[in-house]
């Protein structure tokens, strides 16, 4: 018999999806997670956006895989698409990336569904620096709604979800067969042949070695700023491509607008590979940021500026409400800073070949992640079963 | 002038300022001056930005402001991929700028803190605000009294109230400013565009601080005379109406000249050769020829590069503040002034 017993470290939606996957598949799985719910970080700080490939002008493979994964997601987790509500795309007129008519031809050469918005839409805009306003179709999700499902599914599949529960290290156990040890500050061990790594930010750190990671990732520490949308953009929602712009938005699981823009809602950003210096959990340096504000959170927050910058192309933008930002670490690969694509991060340890880490830049990622992992797996298993 | 109020009085923290600095080979003296700036921004307002547009720099001023980045809160640079004139890299500044009220400062003269002077005038419902240093508005000098002149007659022409004097220091309000940038020649026109709106313009009094050796201060003569022609064929086309106004005159003038000579021909027996006086009349006629022609290719050149539509300017690359942590001090600077 093959060990099938796993720790998942790490309880975002990446983390509970693996753990579910593996779990239907008659394993035993632990999740570890030290906020005390799960899915509250990236799973949730985020534009909500289910990517119909509108975004990726510039990453046409990426543009693909998000048309192929967007109506799966749908039909997975039907409680979490939200619909109600008009996106549009709007082209700036200067600075931008693609042209209004780049853009439509992309939309087409993709097979999104793209045209022209009403003209009621497109008043909202200011059309000196504004090209042109496309209605699109796509959805947002609603990170309450895929939260209430994993819990509705985990327990009777026999997954243990440790709460609060944070991870110290990763090591070999003394002796092959019992695989990995996963240390927890509260002094628990857990022990399985396959650990799965799902802590994003905190990718290179759980491992608990000193020195470098192995994975070279940039953060950023990144703003959500949820506010109460004045009347016009009740419904709606706009995306101004292609640059240093912004975009505000449903968040469906709070019934509020995300607004969020490139230039001011990353804070600070910085690189960790295996030439950084010192290497400090992205998690800790996110906790010393806001604590060094005086107002904390909300001193920290670039919503003045997001706000004055984004009512520049739509002036109602000036009337909305700020309710709350929410702050916490983005991390993408490297390499895939700069053509907007989001492949997945899939890693496995060269010390401890069963610790794998898993990264993904897009919730509907998760299918290609499930897919992969289903091939990664057989393989090592029969090597299990040899060394029993 | 500014209104009489206490010199310390506390400007409201909620308003949002921008500073646009346009640099030009400024390695020398930014570093300081953008410390100082922001230094008396954050102690005086709770959201602001400084805006540094790179118009070509050819020293080192794009790494130093880099170096600042990652120390200094809420400054974005933008690096032009030319040198361009001064006024479109303010124009670049101006076009990123988000805040309520828009300052341009050039960096080689202007003290940083004009930017509370400005701002306290601002909010005196104006919204537009001039810096004058003292020496140009005493108006003394031939040329100061020159510009003062040709401002007044200028004004006249398009029945404007003009700034009674340009300078680098100046203030807009966002509304303001909207209204300049949506001209298509708005470079041109940037230092008199704001009497176009009708909006409320207001004046101060400074005294500089010119950094040594950075190339500011300096009078040019033959760049003001250009200048004034831009400004004034840029206003209004009245210039080309009087010209076309000429033009027919002179045409008639000849028509009534030829009529003259064939008179003269029927009832003079014999003609003498006026060499003289023929050369005279073409060369008056051939002076007013080129004059119509000069105007009407200035114009020309303008529509050309208005219906052009090219960008007024491009920026290679952009990056903004990536600061850790503020620096603890910021609280402290702050209790001092409610103190003081």
């Amino acid at each position: 018999m093959a060990d099938k017993r796993a720790v998942v470290i790490g309880g975002g939606f990446f983390g509970c999806a693996t753990a579910i996957h593996l779990a239907q598949k008659g394993w035993r799985v632990d999740v570890l997670e030290q906020g005390a719910e799960l899915m509250q970080r990236a799973s949730y700080v985020n534009q909500a956006r289910l990517h119909n490939g509108y975004h990726y002008p510039r990453s046409f493979q990426t543009a693909i895989r998000s048309r192929a994964n967007m109506p799966q997601f749908c039909e997975v987790y039907p409680a979490a698409a939200f619909t109600e509500f008009r996106p549009l795309y709007a082209i700036a007129r200067y600075d931008s990336k693609v042209s209004a008519r780049g853009f439509a031809h992309f939309c087409k050469a993709c097979g999104i569904p793209l045209q022209r918005a009403t003209p009621e839409d497109r008043s909202l805009f200011d059309h000196r620096l504004i090209e042109e306003v496309f209605e699109a179709v796509e959805p947002a999700f609603d990170a309450r709604a895929l939260l209430a499902q994993a819990l509705k599914v985990m327990p009777p599949l026999g997954i243990q979800v440790h709460l609060q529960t944070r991870v110290t290290g990763v090591s070999s156990a003394p002796t092959a067969a019992q695989g990995l040890l996963v240390k927890t500050q509260g002094g628990d061990l857990f022990s399985a042949p396959w650990v799965f790594n799902c802590t994003y930010a905190a990718l290179n750190h759980v491992s608990g070695r000193p020195g470098p990671g192995q994975m070279s990732l940039q953060h950023k520490i990144s703003e959500v700023l949820l506010v109460k949308p004045p009347p016009e953009l009740q419904g709606r929602g706009i995306t101004l491509m292609d640059g240093e712009f912004f975009s505000i938005m449903p968040f469906p699981a709070r019934g509020l607008h995300s607004l969020t823009h490139v230039r001011h809602t990353h804070h600070v950003s910085w690189v960790e590979n295996s030439q950084s210096p010192q290497c400090v959990n992205p998690l800790l340096i996110l906790e010393d940021y806001l604590r060094a504000h005086p107002q904390g959170k909300a001193g920290r927050s670039r919503g003045p500026w997001m706000i004055r910058d984004a009512q520049r192309f739509v002036p109602c933008i000036q009337n909305v409400l700020v309710v709350e930002p929410l702050i916490d670490v983005k991390t993408l690969m490297t390499k895939t800073a700069v053509d907007d694509a989001r492949p997945i991060l899939f890693h496995r340890d060269t010390a401890m070949p069963g610790l794998v880490s898993i990264m993904g830049g897009k919730i509907d990622n998760i299918f290609d992640v499930l897919t992969y992992l289903d091939k990664l797996l057989p393989v090592d298993i029969r090597v299990g079963t040899f060394q029993e | 002038m500014s209104p009489s109020k206490a010199p310390n009085a506390r400007l409201p923290r909620e308003v949002f300022p921008s500073v646009v600095l346009p640099l030009f080979d400024a390695e020398a003296f930014i570093e300081p001056y953008v410390e100082r700036l922001i230094e008396l921004l954050r102690t005086d307002f709770e959201f602001y930005e400084v805006i540094l547009v790179n118009n070509g720099c050819t020293d080192r001023t794009q790494a130093k402001v880099a170096a600042l980045q990652t120390r200094l809160p809420n400054l974005a640079l933008f690096n032009l991929a030319n040198k361009y004139s001064m006024a479109i890299a303010t124009i670049a500044g101006l076009d990123h700028a988000i805040g309520d009220y828009v300052i341009v400062l050039d960096p080689r003269l202007d003290p940083p803190s004009l930017v509370r002077e400005l701002i306290r005038v601002a909010l005196d419902e104006k919204d537009i605000v001039y810096g004058v240093t003292r020496e140009r508005a005493a108006a003394k000098t031939l040329y100061y009294r020159m510009e003062d002149r040709f401002l007044k007659a200028l004004g006249r022409l398009n029945h404007i109230r003009l700034p009674p004097a340009l300078s680098s220091a100046r203030l807009f309000s966002r509304r303001a400013l909207n209204f300049i940038l949506k001209a298509v020649d708005r470079h041109r026109i940037l230092s008199v565009a704001p009497a176009l709106s009708g909006y409320s313009i207001e004046r101060i009094v400074y005294d500089p601080e010119p950094v040594a050796n950075s190339g500011a201060g300096g009078l040019n003569w033959i760049y003001s005379g250009y200048r004034a022609v831009e400004l004034t064929l840029s206003l209004s086309p009245k210039p080309l109406r009087l010209v076309s106004i000429g033009s027919v005159g002179i045409s008639f003038l000849t028509v009534l000249y030829g009529i003259y000579v064939v008179i003269y021909w029927l009832t003079h027996e014999s003609v003498a050769a006026g060499w003289a006086s023929l050369s005279l009349q073409i060369s008056i006629l051939f002076f007013f020829l080129s004059l119509v022609l000069a105007v009407m290719s200035e114009y020309m050149q303008q529509i050309l590069e208005n219906i052009g539509r090219r960008p007024l300017y491009f920026y290679t690359t952009q990056s903004n503040s990536s600061v850790m942590a503020y620096a603890p001090e910021l609280n402290v600077a702050e209790e001092r002034e409610q103190a003081a």
